[in-house]
């Protein structure tokens, strides 16, 4: 039976074997994926962290023509402003439940939100987003699916994230990319193949789509993007396509096993293209699917010459490196710093799994002591973590940023900055380079105390991860 | 979602009004016929399944998950009178949490250990509390649990009114893949209007009758036992109606949608039974149809 049929996928807790809190060395992150299912660690306290519907949101801001209806009180629309920013695509309307819908039910206002949306954006899909309140509720969304797709004639897409069924927001990536294929790719039984090739692209910087398509046109196929910046026909497109290549392991993961196992269409495993070794080898992964190999590698050595030129000296040698990434991400940056000479001094993920376990093994193997710490949002961890290794260098993305920057330790951030293939390469040693001479912002921030109190600052880091006991 | 197996049968009715007594006499009554049965109790209380397990404790779904991360079949079910398998969803302790959400997390625990996968019924009868209050309680009957329902009601006006509001609740989500009704089973047949005022009603929302239990002390007997009258008094004739109702699920697929009546329209037919039960009463003798 297709695994579409069910509302959602499996949280990635259960389908990925994924933690979203824990401490330890590279060496014993690998050991906790040999066994036959990973113990699931709790935190006593969590500072903060996102969730599914934010991910989810985050998704379907990408895809064009759409109208994204956040079903839910109106404190759950407020992420979508901060897509906008990123995605600049973003068109949302909120449902605004109140006490009385969540006593009454609220498919009346669910209606008239999407039928308002439709009015005055004219869009090719609606996607319906769930929500804690609905969730709770059992509230009816699958009736006024099915009544508006009718009377409307577009598809309207609903989307069941909770809130709080998994601890692991990327599960909400997983949970968008399912109703999306379910209800936009069409059955198996009527895909069309065709010649072209998909990019499973999720959430990437607008450059960093520029940055692949400019490289895989080296090929001479056409590429669907997707989910990022495709319209609703691409999917169906997709669903045809003669393989699937990705610029991210873990986000698209889904996306990728799913067209795989519904449609028969392959997933070539590919290493996030950041820095020149991993973009080299993603390039020739992609080069061996489509049987021009060689002319992969002549690109590639071509294009690395290129950008070894332009970064002239520049090096990382005798520096220690604290990375702070989503976990495709952060593998392919550890690597980038040794190819430049430096040193990997500790990485924050904000969650570690199944999908990991390769990359984790192959990282252990050359720096087995090096610290891996898996959390999201928990700031207070990762500065009592960074400022016990004190690195030279911090690379991160997160909200937290700020915080960092009063330990006084020159840093990068990668949000919203491309970061993918040669230009990426060139784009991303530019800022560091930066970062490392121009000290003067973090030097004076180094000057205010941070957030926290000595007593926490002393305490071992991982004091508030604990397995789970019942 | 796992592979479904057999067929899922919802079970609803007003609290009090011999649901679990009725499903677990009709699961009982498939096993005797020799089919695989799961009864999966949808009610915090957890006594749906007593009967078929001699009284005994099964610890209930949600408070295993309480208990333990890691749940596996056997930790939730116990196998009952005539090998019917039965679970009790359970839930919340009375007046903390909210039920409806427990009886979803639990069935959507039991797919995930992929319960029916692993057991192959060829019926599961998911016997659902009385007072379908929230969207909670409606989830048997939506998001494709079961396929059809089966209402049973008395001829007491509560019941009927309980009655017509699930009808109300199968009315909505039938359309959009939800449950059908399979019929309307009249329990606890004691006086002589009964029978038509049931039928009636029945008529009146365009859903049939599928089945008569008459009240009789083997129920109360049997139940003393901590038993099914199908096997407490296997040879009463209440079991055979209990045997009837079970071949007619099992033979019979057909469903409908019901029509519920509005406010005005019940409560005029409940006053015009008034008046035919209080002219029977009052000995009033009259061409009419027979009482």
């Amino acid at each position: 039976m297709s695994l579409l049929k069910s509302k959602a996928p499996r949280i990635r807790e259960k389908r990925l074997d994924t933690l979203n809190a824990w401490l330890g060395s590279a060496e014993a992150a690998k050991q906790e994926f040999t066994g036959e299912e990973t113990v699931q660690r709790i935190r006593t306290f969590s500072q903060s962290s996102e969730d599914d519907l934010i991910y989810a949101l985050k998704l379907l801001a990408g895809v064009r023509e759409s109208v994204v209806i956040v079903h839910a009180p109106r404190g759950c629309g407020a992420a979508e402003l901060c897509h906008k920013v990123t995605s600049g695509n973003g068109r949302w309307i909120v449902t605004n439940l109140d006490q009385k819908d969540t006593i009454m039910g609220a498919d009346r206002k669910l209606r008239k939100a999407a039928e308002s949306a439709y009015r005055e954006y004219r869009p090719e899909v609606i996607f319906i987003v769930s929500s804690p309140v609905a969730a709770i509720n059992n509230d009816d969304i699958q009736t006024v699916v099915e009544e508006l797709q009718e009377e409307l004639e577009l598809p309207i897409v609903p989307v069941y994230v909770t809130g709080f069924a998994s601890r692991n927001a990327v599960t909400g990536f997983d949970t968008a990319l399912h109703s999306i294929l379910k209800h936009l790719a069409g059955t198996s039984g009527e895909v069309e193949r065709n010649s072209s090739v998909n990019l499973l692209s999720v959430v990437e910087h607008p450059d960093d789509r520029v940055e692949a398509e400019r490289i895989l046109e080296l090929f001479g196929v056409g590429l669907n993007l997707l989910p990022d910046g495709a319209s609703t026909a691409t999917f169906r497109l997709a669903a045809g396509a003669r393989f699937s290549f990705t610029l991210d392991q873990d986000s698209g993961n889904y996306l990728g096993v799913m067209l795989r196992d519904e449609y028969g269409v392959p997933y070539v495993k590919q290493s996030r293209p950041v820095g020149l070794g991993a973009t080299g080898r993603w390039l020739a992964a992609a080069g061996r699917a489509l049987g021009q190999e060689e002319a992969a590698t002549a690109y590639h050595v071509q294009e690395s010459e290129r950008v070894r030129r332009a970064l002239g000296d520049f090096s990382l040698a005798g520096l220690r490196v604290y990375l702070a990434l989503p976990p495709a991400t952060a593998f392919a940056v550890a690597d980038l710093v040794g190819e430049f000479g430096g040193e990997v001094a500790g990485i924050t993920v904000g969650h570690l799994g199944e999908l990991q376990v390769s990359e984790l093994e192959s990282f252990s193997d050359r720096y087995p002591t090096v610290q891996f710490h898996v959390g999201d949002g928990q700031a207070f961890e990762e500065l009592n973590i960074v400022r016990r290794l004190a690195p030279d260098l911090y690379i991160g993305d997160g909200a937290h940023i700020g915080q960092v920057a009063r330990l006084g330790i020159p840093l990068v951030s990668l949000e919203n900055q491309p970061v993918l293939g040669y230009a990426g390469v060139t784009a991303l040693v530019r800022r560091i380079a930066a970062a490392l001479k121009n000290r003067a912002f973090t030097e004076t921030l180094a000057g205010l105390r941070t957030p926290y109190r000595d007593e926490w600052l002393r305490r071992s880091p991982n004091w508030h991860i604990k397995k789970e006991v019942k | 979602m796992s592979e479904k197996r057999g067929k899922h049968i919802a079970i609803y009715g007003k609290g009090g009004i011999g649901k679990s007594t009725t499903t677990s006499n009709i699961s009982a009554a498939l096993a005797e016929a020799g089919y695989r049965v799961i009864q999966i109790g949808c009610d915090p209380k957890s006594d749906s399944t007593t009967i078929l397990r001699g009284g005994n404790d099964l610890p209930t779904v949600l408070d295993t998950l309480r208990e333990q991360s890691k749940v596996k079949i056997e930790d939730i079910s116990a196998v009952g009178f005539g090998g019917v398998l039965c679970i009790e969803a359970g839930g919340p302790v009375p007046g903390v949490g909210c039920a409806g959400r427990g009886i979803n997390a639990a069935v959507e625990l039991l797919q995930e250990l992929k319960l029916f996968e692993a057991y192959k019924p060829d019926f599961v009868l998911y016997d659902v509390l009385g007072d379908v209050v929230c969207g909670g309680f409606a989830v048997p009957i939506r998001d494709g649990i079961a396929e059809r329902a089966f209402v049973v009601t008395s001829s007491d006006f509560m019941a009927v009114f309980a009655a017509n509001n699930l009808f109300k609740a199968i009315n909505k989500y039938a359309p959009s893949g939800g449950a059908r009704l399979g019929g309307v089973i009249a329990n606890s047949i004691q006086h002589s209007y009964s029978k038509p005022l049931i039928d009636d009603f029945a008529a009146h929302a365009a859903v049939p009758v599928v089945g008569y239990v008459p009240r009789s002390i083997t129920v109360a007997q049997s139940e003393l036992y901590g038993k099914t009258v199908i096997e407490a008094l296997p040879d009463s004739e209440q079991a055979e109606v209990y045997r009837k109702l079970a071949r007619y699920i099992d033979e019979n697929t057909d469903s409908v949608i019901p029509k519920p009546l509005n406010g005005p329209e019940l409560k005029k037919w409940a006053r015009a039974w008034g008046d035919r039960i209080f002219q029977v009463e009052t000995g009033v003798v009259e061409k009419m149809e027979s009482i």
